[in-house]
């Protein structure tokens, strides 16, 4: 047949391996050739993508609503700002801080997972989410309040100020690709298995020895921890940054971007951070229709592909998450429509 | 010479349910004991009190000796007590082979740093990890469906697949929650022929928990029976399937 010859081909190695360096090369050549909006864009998604790989840790691997991601990635931003604008801080220090720091921070947030089942968990995210906000918008003397902090220098290693689109491009693709490399191998290993146990079935992790609160910890402080390098690179690339980029809205697509990538795939974050980069950007011409297309297409998603892109079919069986959050939408559709006869 | 297991008058209370009423048993080094009872008699709220998904409300529980009592069922795995469920616990979006593998958690002994940057160590467990579940699932029958998802897997072969998780962990002692319910007489028949061949080949201390009382006659050295969380007859196999107490309990439930 002709459509397993190509899921063959697509699940060789070498095939994998052979699409990875054209991917690769695109990348390495796409500053030169492309214009300003496009590397504007793809930066974007360098961003993006350890922020929504974080989280795929937490969501997709140990399968805890986190609905406060973009406050973590403040804190990074945060962290940053204020010791660079306001104590001179090298940014190689304040990137180091902000991910040591705002890891602190998920470790504290998710120190209730020892007491509280998962779904508690999600409520004290998004309690973070608000508390979060509100502290940084009040709180005038460190963060400014609403107006936000700006005047952030730029990138800098070892000395070196990466302050050209081009520069800043290299930078920060390379820092996802290693970001890509080290959350891969942490979820191939046996921390990784754990979480995913964890996820499928406490009580069967436990019986293997495995402690839940540990993993759900770990997880947290992994994810968070690139949340708070994402902050960094963020706050030194825009050069500004103020209350209104990390919202409970931005969260809310950070999860949506794992939902479509496919839970439980690291691959799968990257895609769906790709669509989520790209897709407002491309049918801006549509404005005023942005919000809607991207519900259609995450409703096209779930009823076509409930695993997401990159998912494991074993998330598109009747008990998997994906199934139902579909089963919800069709109900609500079905309930919808006999409204309307 | 102790026993490997020892459970002294165990009670665990749901409120005013008294669903485990004071039960005294103990398991011999190589020993399958049989736990039965008829349905709601207090045969898994017993076995969820000694293997610590419980905090017993009274009594002890020792284990070759030591007091783990209020031990959880995460700290029992590196002292030799495996077990599986009698409605699974299995974890469905994981492949039949890594589900065995996650029973490897604690014999792997990679760290972070190990994973991050795939040292030898690393890969050296991850081979052994491999091919250690691989045997487990050859020895239930399960290595033709390595790379299944658990979610595509009829239940008996799940069943199976919880037996190999709870081997490879290598335990001492492995309480098995009726590891027969929802197969047919045949598949029965083969599960506990299974737990028999392994007790025999590796001196596998088991407690089996059966609420079909003939499936263990001849498989058991000797059987707890209990109804309503109090024993009412042990002893062996022959004797208990005649007892009165036994026989009129099980009359009740049909
Ligand atoms: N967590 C619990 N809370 C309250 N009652 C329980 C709980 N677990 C079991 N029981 C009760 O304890 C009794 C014994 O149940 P169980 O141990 O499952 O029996 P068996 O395994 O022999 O069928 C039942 O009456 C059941 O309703
Ligand atoms: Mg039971």
């Amino acid at each position: 047949m002709k459509k397993a010859a190509l899921k063959d081909f697509f699940s060789k190695k070498s095939t994998r391996i052979f699409l990875l360096a054209i991917l690769f090369a695109g990348l390495t050549v796409a500053p030169f050739v492309t214009n300003t909006l496009t590397k504007r864009i793809i930066s974007t998604i360098f961003i993006y993508s350890l922020l929504s790989m974080g989280n795929m840790v937490i969501g997709g691997f140990t399968g805890m609503l986190n609905l406060g991601h973009a406050a973590f990635w403040g804190v990074g931003a945060y962290i940053t700002a204020i010791l660079m604008t306001g104590y001179n801080v090298p940014f190689s220090a304040a990137f180091l801080a902000a991910g040591i720091g705002t890891a602190l921070v998920g470790l504290v947030v998710s120190i209730p997972c020892l007491r509280l089942s998962t779904d508690f968990l999600s409520l004290i995210t998004i309690a973070f989410s608000y508390i979060f906000l509100a502290v940084v918008r009040n709180w005038m003397s460190v963060t400014k309040g609403p107006q936000g902090i700006p005047g952030i220098s730029c990138i800098n290693f070892f000395g070196v100020d990466f302050s050209s689109a081009n520069a800043v491009y290299f930078v920060l693709f390379a820092v996802a690709v290693v970001s890509f490399i080290v959350i891969s191998n942490i979820t191939k290993s046996k921390f990784g298995l754990a979480m995913q146990a964890v996820r499928d079935d406490e009580l069967g992790a436990r019986s293997a020895g495995i402690k839940p609160a540990q993993v759900k910890i770990l997880s947290f402080v992994i994810g968070t921890f690139f949340a708070g390098l994402a902050g960094a690179l963020y706050a030194a690339y825009i050069g500004y940054i103020g209350p209104n980029t990390f919202t409970f809205d931005t969260s809310t697509t950070i999860f949506q971007m794992c939902i479509l990538g496919g839970l439980g795939s690291i691959p799968g974050a990257v895609v769906g951070t790709v669509f989520f980069v790209v897709m407002p950007e491309t049918i801006r011409t549509l404005a005023v229709y942005r919000v809607g297309v991207g519900g259609v297409i995450m409703l096209l998603l779930m009823l076509f592909r409930p695993q997401g892109i990159m998912g494991s079919r074993a998330f598109a069986t009747k008990d998997g998450i994906q199934e139902r959050i579909k089963n919800k939408l069709i109900a609500r559709k079905v309930a919808n429509v006999q409204k309307h006869v | 010479m102790g026993y490997l297991l020892e459970v002294r008058d165990l009670k665990m209370y749901f409120g005013g349910v008294h669903a485990v009423d004071g039960i005294s048993f103990e398991v011999g080094q190589g020993e399958i004991i049989g736990i039965i009872g008829p349905n709601g008699s207090g045969k898994t709220t017993l076995i969820n009190a000694v293997t610590g998904v419980y905090n017993p409300t009274a009594g002890t529980i020792l284990f070759d000796g030591m007091d783990i009592t209020s031990k959880k069922m995460e700290n029992l795995v590196s002292l030799g007590i495996c077990r599986t469920f009698q409605n699974l616990k299995l974890h469905k979006a994981l492949t039949v082979l890594q589900n065995v593998i996650v029973g490897e958690h604690l014999a792997n002994d990679s760290n972070f740093f190990d994973a991050v940057f795939r040292t030898k160590r690393f890969r050296q467990n991850e081979k052994r990890a491999r091919e250690l579940a691989m045997t487990e699932l050859e020895k239930v029958g399960l290595a033709g469906n390595a790379s299944d998802f658990v979610s595509e897997l009829p239940y008996g072969m799940q069943k199976k697949l919880e037996i190999a998780r709870a081997l490879v962990m290598k335990p001492k002692l492995l309480i098995l929650d009726e590891p027969t319910a929802g197969m047919n007489s045949v598949e029965a028949k083969e599960q506990i022929d299974l737990v028999k061949k392994l007790n025999q080949e590796t001196g596998l201390s088991v407690i089996l928990i059966e609420h079909n009382m003939k499936l263990l006659m001849n498989s058991v050295n000797r059987v707890l029976a209990i109804d309503a969380g109090k024993e009412i007859a042990r002893g062996l196999p022959s004797e208990v399937q005649n007892n009165s107490r036994v026989i009129s309990a099980y009359l009740g439930e049909d």
